[in-house]
């Protein structure tokens, strides 16, 4: 348990009845950091966020923020201030009067709220919007007034449940922009739901990835890019290539695997038994076409099945010779291969330290 | 506009005004009547005065049990609101076992005959010892118009996402100020609207009323004994500015109701 971190779930966990939603969870979160929590529907991502927020009481676990438990918290003691997916925002309260209010119900004198609601106002650009009624404001300025409400009273942690669902793209990636840059220049904490991965990978310090009410892997973008941790996880992040084996060792005593692409030597990790069967997992992008007849020591011969332009890139879906039936897709920027077409004979290559060997 | 066309208007236009005089025409000849005399079953035109009104003021039974009426709608559909408010927003905050019983039990007495809910208040109060009176009518009209405050503010907080409360707390707000500042500015047309209501129901409620009156009577108790011996002209001087209180209740209810749809749409 790192010395820096701001909340730390221990063993938390939430059921519905017999229904376990959320197993058992540990999960330290730093301060300053801005996480994304990813995962498909129904996974558990805003039962985690409604623990912490203090609407939900967890089965089990502790919650500490600063190292003190705070289950037995009420929501309106906690430092955290949360933006709804649906914004919630008061429809009786002018914009003024909705950023203010958290001020207002703490006792913070008239003066003194003007002063922070304009300056907040100032920040998420919506000065001109003060005197109007929520009701007409578009979606994008009413999230920007859900996040100037969330954030005047100065929280510990922001927490925002799926915030920019409702945007249409282009609002979307501006509001990413956005939030990214606010989260820095205030430094606080944000945790952020998604599931959009896209949107995890362009916004997130770190990423929790959960699926059934577990997490499956917490990490860097990058990390999590380049290895993931489970089959779940290598599915669910991006496009990938899931190669199923059998692990076995080569004459000169090194790990190797055998599957659809013939014999893959592989880095020697421990773990890997003898007559184990694991999943390699490779991404489109790093499998490369040499010309067909070169021996790469780490590659297998294919035939080119199909060709789909994609823009600067092409999806290239191929067959592996010996087997015939086994596909995997490579994705090649199109000015490499302009004459790629179906039915030619290719070898597929891919450097050792591109394959993720999942268990 | 072809000939069987002109006859449809025509007729639907006669249709609608027989209907309009069947329901006004008596309110209209009673408002007429109270500034005029009657002189052998007609209309004395040359006697136009206030007398009927005066002699009205003099009528200290009449007054008394407009008196009592009024404090009787004041009192119940106060108290009937407050329950109504209070019960309300405790089902809606929370999942609330026996909600469903509950909410029977409240709209019965609506639906129930009233004869029924009547005699069943007052062998109850007779059982616990309790003395008929202002009181007992009091408590009556509570029962009865408890249901239609309850289903009219009910209906608008339902319509109130829970995550409006779960914000309130969420930036620091105690239930209190939760209920305060967010609950009842947007639950106050539904009131005013369910108050309205039930203050027209609690005027002219009889049937319960008479099994609970003691020796005060309400103004349509009085009404109805004084059928018996023929009404005084000064009858339609109170219907008249009955009618004309009713007239204001129903603009409010009605402007009150609209403000709260236009709000809701917005
Ligand atoms: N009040 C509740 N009673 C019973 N089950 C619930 C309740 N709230 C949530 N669940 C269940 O818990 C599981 C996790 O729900 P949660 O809302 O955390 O998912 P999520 O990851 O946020 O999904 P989404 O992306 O759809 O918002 C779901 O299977 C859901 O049906
Ligand atoms: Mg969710």
């Amino acid at each position: 348990m790192p010395q820096h971190a701001i909340l730390n779930l221990v063993g938390v966990s939430k059921s519905y009845r017999d229904v376990e939603v959320l197993q058992p969870t540990d999960l330290a979160i730093e301060d300053g950091e801005f996480i994304t929590v990813l995962g498909p529907s129904g996974s558990g991502k805003t039962t985690i966020l409604r623990m912490i927020g203090g609407f939900t009481a967890p089965t089990s676990g502790q919650i500490l923020f600063q190292g003190r438990d705070i289950v037995d918290v009420p929501t309106f003691q906690r430092p955290f201030n949360t933006v709804f997916q649906d914004y919630a925002l008061f429809p009786h309260m002018r914009v003024v009067d909705n950023v203010g209010y958290g001020l207002r119900v703490r006792g913070v004198a008239k003066a003194e709220i003007a002063r922070k609601v304009a300056e907040v106002l100032q920040i998420v650009d919506l000065g001109d919007k003060a005197d109007r009624f929520p009701n007409a404001l578009s979606g994008g300025q009413r999230q920007r007034v859900a996040l100037a409400r969330a954030i005047i009273c100065e929280p510990k942690i922001v927490l925002l449940d799926e915030p920019l669902a409702a945007l249409d793209a282009e609002l979307r990636r501006s509001m990413q922009d956005f939030l990214k840059d606010l989260q820095r220049r205030i430094k606080t904490t944000f945790i952020f739901i998604t599931h959009d991965q896209q949107e995890a990978i362009s916004m997130a310090d770190r990423i929790v990835v959960m699926n059934h009410g577990k997490i499956e892997q917490i990490g860097s973008p990058r990390e999590i890019y380049r290895r993931p941790g489970s089959e779940f996880v290598a599915r669910f992040f991006g496009e990938n290539n899931l190669i199923p084996g059998i692990v076995e060792q080569n004459a000169a005593g090194e790990a190797c695997i055998d599957s659809a692409l013939g014999r893959v030597i592989v880095p020697r990790d421990a773990s890997l038994a003898v007559g184990s069967k694991v999943v390699m997992a490779v991404r489109p992008e790093h499998i490369k076409l040499v010309p067909a007849g070169s021996t790469v020591s780490q590659s297998v011969a294919a035939e080119v099945r199909s060709v789909t332009f994609l823009g600067a890139t092409s999806q290239i879906a191929l067959t592996i010779a010996p087997q015939g039936n086994f596909a995997i897709r490579v994705s090649l920027p199109t000015n490499d291969f302009p004459s790629l077409s179906v039915g030619d004979q290719v070898v597929a290559a891919w450097a050792p330290d591109d394959l993720t060997i999942l268990h | 506009m072809t000939r069987s066309e002109r006859i449809t208007i025509a007729v639907l236009w006669v249709f609608a005004s027989f209907v309009f005089v069947l329901l006004y025409g008596p309110a209209v000849l009673v408002a007429t009547l109270s500034f005029f005399d009657m002189d052998r079953g007609q209309i004395a035109w040359g006697s136009f005065s206030l007398a009927h009104y005066a002699s009205l003021l003099e009528n200290k039974s009449i007054l008394a049990a407009l008196g009592n009426t009024l404090m009787v709608a004041f009192t119940s559909v106060a108290i009937a609101t407050i329950l109504a408010l209070g019960l309300a927003y405790y089902m809606r905050t929370g999942e609330r076992r026996g909600r469903a019983y509950v909410e029977f039990i409240i709209f019965l007495p609506f639906v129930l005959p009233a004869i029924i809910t009547g005699i069943s208040l007052l062998v109850a109060f007779r059982e616990v010892g309790v003395d008929r009176g202002l009181t007992t009518i009091a408590i009556g009209h509570i029962v009865v118009v408890i249901a239609i405050i309850y289903r009219m503010v009910m209906v608008r907080l339902e319509a109130l996402e829970t995550s409006q409360l779960e914000a309130s707390a969420d930036l620091g707000a105690t239930q209190f100020q939760t209920f305060r500042l967010v609950v009842v500015p947007q639950l106050a047309s539904a009131m005013v609207t369910g108050a309205l209501l039930a203050f027209t129901i609690s005027f002219d409620e009889t049937l319960v009323t008479f099994f609970l009156a003691g020796s005060d009577p309400t103004l349509p108790l009085r009404l109805w004994a004084m059928m018996r011996v023929g009404f005084s002209p000064e009858i339609n001087a109170l219907v008249t500015i009955v009618l004309l209180g009713t007239m204001v209740l129903a603009t409010l209810g009605a402007l009150s109701l609209r403000r709260g749809i236009a709000k809701e749409r917005a």
